[in-house]
């Protein structure tokens, strides 16, 4: 099939919200485009900007299809091959920009990755936005806010603005909801550990923003808490003796080494 | 070589005109003279003589003078002679006096008369003639291969990436860039490499580029003892890397580095005004907060107004102020890179209040943290509180059932191991301090030479000795 062939096809399945056919058909496209040498988009390719347009666009349907069927790595992988083409300067801006970059956000800090997520942030600075504007665009607004609130230890927010679904202004975000709750419950669980002696179940519940107690008790598995009398309990002392062992080892051998020091100056 | 060194008499009686041209072309002459020598010698130290004295004179070149001094030292016939004059003709009229030159002037005098040529036209800022200059100058580059060379092209490869940043396009130079990176690696040309790593981490930078300038620091390996100001930029450029990456630590040693290496001149004073911004910023973001006497400094006191108010704000702990600080001085923060950073003290002024009140109260409601720290709501400050000590900022517990937060009792320190390992930290250092210096120590050519005679002695002695003990076996 020829490339024309293949993108009407892709953007009909596109089109049609078969996101598994896309996904079919672009491995083919992306051979042709290389074929072209339009993939890659460089300083001396002299080539026509419509064309270059239309690749991009091809680009944006295999991110939003592999990120619509939980494809993380994909969607990662057509992010990277887009950014070259959102430095252009030659073309215009396209709709999809902001969408697709503050979802990479959003992904970036599922996955914890703060130092990639500033990186990307410093970059956005070269489409001439500054923090402020961003915080003002609907979507550039929602990984910055939520990356605030979690630096902060504002856990409650997260979850507020994650619950209500709505809010949103497209469906994509959605897909995120469980990943980056269930990285902040993480979070907030080791957090608990360490502040609280104790903690009903009940409140337990809340915090961790679990809907029922079962959850709630298969999750005190895990973690290997303690429950007695409705009351999970954190034990922070077990490991006072070994370290008071290891403590003792540790002034024998810097004494020794001391001693070694010493005994090679005089 | 009579071109390069004329005797006095030949510059005065032909064209001089006036003093200040005659001026400029004895320096340059003497500047000239001292090229040759160090690359006749093999010995750096001559030219970096001329670098420090050719700032007072900068200011003084004129066409007129270079022009003299091309048709000196260039036959006609060497191919760089005809755009030497040409960019130099646009600002003075050449006098069609020829000088019987035959011999080709050595690579580095002709390096060196590139890089005059390079300096008078920045500082007359015409960069576009600068920028069509600097092609000529990157393939006068590429054709010679001399160690003695180094510091000259070092030097060049700023100016030809000076008029590009001017000209706001500094994409395009670094193809250019990375094959001098390659070339200087291959032929261990130090200087160059050490330009160019910071050249190209400077273009990654203005671009936002932090991943690739990250790439580059990871791949590379920035020449020891190169020229304290490339040094110094090149700490700097990693100390921000660093920040935007998060790693505060490897930073702030960056930092202090780079603030060290900075050249105590004046010239200098941007370089240390950014690079002490950057210090103040991530001195505040690990925690720690800034010496008065950083801002009390009379060079810098005026533009570390803005930060002086931040690490106000940091230091009480208090939010409001802290937005105050940032719209007021938010443009000059801007201006300066340093914005995004800001932002990121947002969680430690937070830290700091919540300290502050474990400190004054030894248990207090979470409905009065929320008021003091101008939180939202109650179960916001039940979250932050939980983070702050997982984070070990204060110590305490909180009560969930009564909803208050109890601070610990204080320890006494010493019943810690905090004191064994602050006398451990501080004998290693002492013990690594007195190894370096016995590794750093130089031992003279010639006592050296007498030891060993005196060990042979010695030796001759244990024999003696040896012979003695075993004498006494017998007995």
């Amino acid at each position: 099939m020829s490339l024309e062939q293949l993108t009407s096809q892709l953007s009909k399945s596109f089109a049609a919200n078969k996101y598994a056919e896309c996904l079919n058909l672009l491995p083919q496209i992306k051979l042709q485009l290389i074929e072209q040498n339009l993939l890659v988009p460089s300083l001396t390719t002299a080539a026509n900007p419509s064309d270059l347009a239309i690749t991009r666009s091809i680009l944006e349907i295999g991110a939003l299809a592999s990120i619509n069927s939980e494809d993380l790595s994909g969607f990662s992988s057509y992010i990277t091959l887009l950014k070259p083409f959102y430095d252009l300067t030659s073309l215009p801006d396209s709709p999809n920009k902001n969408k697709l970059l503050s979802l990479y956000l959003l992904l970036l800090l599922t996955q914890g990755d703060l130092a990639l997520f500033h990186i990307e942030l410093e970059r956005l600075a070269n489409f001439g936005l500054s923090v402020d504007e961003l915080e003002k665009d609907q979507y550039f607004a929602i990984p910055i806010k939520f990356e605030k609130w979690i630096i902060d230890g504002d856990f409650y927010k997260v979850y507020e603005l994650l619950s209500s679904k709505h809010s949103f202004p497209c469906k994509e975000f959605n897909l995120f909801e469980k990943e980056l709750l269930d990285s902040i419950r993480l979070t907030i669980a080791t957090n608990i550990e360490s502040s609280y002696t104790t903690l009903p179940l009940e409140n337990l519940k809340l915090l961790l923003f679990l809907s029922n107690l079962d959850d709630v008790k298969s999750y005190i598995d895990q973690m290997g808490w303690f429950v007695h009398n409705n009351e999970v309990h954190f034990d922070k002392r077990s490991s006072a003796i070994d370290d008071e062992i290891n403590d003792e080892k540790q002034i024998l051998k810097n004494a020794l080494t001391y001693a070694k020091e010493m005994e090679s100056i005089v | 070589m009579q071109n390069t060194e004329p005797s006095m008499d030949v510059v005065d009686s032909k064209y001089c005109n006036t003093a200040t041209i005659l001026l400029t072309h004895v320096e340059i002459h003497q500047f000239l003279a001292l090229v040759e020598q160090s690359a006749a010698k093999f010995d750096p130290r001559y030219v970096l003589k001329v670098f420090r004295e050719l700032t007072p004179v900068r200011k003084e070149l004129d066409a007129g003078s270079l022009i003299r001094i091309v048709k000196e030292t260039f036959p006609s016939s060497h191919p760089h002679y005809g755009y030497l004059i040409q960019v130099l003709s646009d600002f003075e009229d050449v006098e069609m006096v020829e000088e019987d030159v035959t011999e080709a002037p050595r690579p580095e005098i002709d390096l060196f008369i590139h890089l005059l040529v390079q300096i008078f036209l920045h500082d007359k800022q015409d960069f576009n003639r600068l920028e069509l200059f600097n092609e000529k100058c990157i393939i006068a580059l590429a054709s010679h291969n001399e160690r003695t060379l180094d510091h000259i092209s070092a030097k060049m490869w700023f100016y030809i990436f000076r008029s590009k940043e001017v000209l706001k396009d500094t994409v395009s130079i670094r193809p250019a860039l990375q094959s001098a990176l390659r070339t200087s690696t291959l032929r261990y040309d130090k200087e160059t490499r050490a330009v160019t790593i910071t050249l190209l981490l400077r273009s990654y930078l203005l671009s936002n580029d932090i991943n690739q300038a990250y790439n580059l620091v990871e791949k590379t390996e920035f020449p020891e003892d190169v020229s304290n100001s490339v040094v110094a930029r090149y700490y700097y450029y990693l100390a921000r890397i660093q920040t935007i990456q998060l790693d505060y630590s490897a930073a702030g040693e960056c930092a202090i580095t780079a603030i060290r290496k900075c050249p105590q001149t004046k010239s200098a004073l941007g370089f240390l005004q950014a690079a002490t911004k950057l210090n103040i910023l991530i001195q505040l973001l690990t925690g720690e907060i800034p010496e008065l006497s950083t801002f009390r400094n009379l060079s810098l006191e005026k533009s570390l107004i803005p930060y002086l108010a931040v690490t106000r704000a940091v230091r009480l702990g208090d939010l409001n102020l802290f937005s105050d600080a940032l719209s007021k001085f938010g443009s000059a923060l801007k201006k300066d890179d340093n914005y995004n950073l800001v932002l990121r003290l947002r969680q430690n002024v937070i830290k700091t209040g919540i300290r502050i009140i474990s400190l004054s109260y030894k248990r207090i409601s979470l409905k009065d943290i929320c008021i003091k720290l101008h939180l939202d709501s109650e179960l916001s400050a039940e979250y932050i509180v939980a983070k702050a000590i997982k984070d070990g900022v204060v110590d305490a517990t909180i009560d969930h059932k009564d909803g208050y937060m109890q601070s610990n009792e204080m320890l006494n320190i010493y019943s810690t191991k905090a004191p064994q390992e602050e006398f451990d930290r501080r004998i290693k250092f002492c013990m690594s301090l007195h190894n370096d210096c016995v590794r750093a120590m130089r031992y003279p050519m010639n006592t050296n030479r007498s030891e060993v005679k005196a060990d042979v002695d010695s030796k001759e002695r244990e024999q003696e000795l040896l012979q003695y003990l075993q004498e006494d076996d017998f007995f």
